[in-house]
């Protein structure tokens, strides 16, 4: 019988161009260079960067292949509204497209 | 995924939308174990020219090299060094402005980067009050306008 293969834990996901489950920020290029947080357990905002503020790092799940917040880890990144809007979330993980 | 209105704000949502490479829809991914953070006081932010916190004067290289300072304690003139607070400046990591000693406020173009004039401001770190040194210039970081001496007329006040 064939076996399934096991989800990788570590190194690149070269489909996705991330690291798997590698803390990172999501830093803007704009002139303040403020960084991708998210605050409550759902809006994703810009914030100046703080030391060791885990809500303000994201790692990416080999599993789910969703990004997730280091603080809320049952949470991804999420287009509002099942994809239908253009805000982005950070909510319960569900692998659905958005 | 931009930001939201292309406003550089403290708490600006995100959100995703069609792409037009503009600055606001363009990240850098930082590995936490590679994140070397911020400068601290007395060191040198590399990409704005300044140490963090150190006290500096600003001197015009015109022939009398006279020292930018503040009339009204708000207006931006030249003027001989005189010893006031209103002659020194910092680098303020926080707010990536350029500090008065007289009070703590910021360079600011007046009217919100809408004319030419220069003054001291409460600091909002909107980009009209964000300036890098490059090339013996202050060089505003949106509309790439230098710090310049009205007029090149190398007089005081």
């Amino acid at each position: 019988m064939d076996k399934q293969t096991k989800e990788a834990t570590e190194g690149i996901n070269e489909e996705f161009g991330l690291h798997i489950n590698r803390p990172f920020y999501m830093r803007s290029r704009l002139p303040m260079k403020r960084i991708a947080e998210c605050v409550g357990a759902n809006n994703v905002v810009l914030k100046r960067w703080r030391n060791n503020v885990r809500a303000q790092q994201w790692y990416f799940d080999g599993v789910s292949k969703t990004i997730k917040n280091n603080y809320w880890k049952s949470h991804s990144l999420d287009i509002q509204g099942n994809g239908a809007s253009n805000n982005l979330r950070c909510t319960t993980t569900n692998s659905r497209w958005w | 995924m931009e930001v939201s209105g292309n406003q550089d704000q403290e708490n600006r949502n995100i959100a995703v939308n069609n792409r037009n490479n503009g600055l606001h829809q363009q990240w850098d991914i930082v590995y936490v174990d590679e994140w070397k953070g911020e400068p601290k006081k007395g060191e040198m932010n590399e990409e704005y020219g300044m140490i963090v916190e150190k006290d500096f004067h600003v001197v015009s290289q015109m022939k009398e090299h006279r020292y930018l300072d503040l009339i009204n304690n708000r207006n931006f003139v030249i003027k001989t060094p005189n010893g006031r607070n209103t002659q020194t400046w910092y680098f303020h990591q926080q707010s990536l402005t350029i500090r008065t000693r007289y009070n703590n406020q910021s360079w600011d173009i007046k009217s919100a980067g809408r004319t030419n004039q220069m003054q001291i401001w409460s600091t909002n770190s909107g980009w009209f009050q964000i300036f890098r040194y490059q090339g013996e210039k202050f060089v505003n970081i949106q509309n790439r306008k230098v710090l310049d001496v009205s007029g090149g007329k190398d007089v005081e006040g």
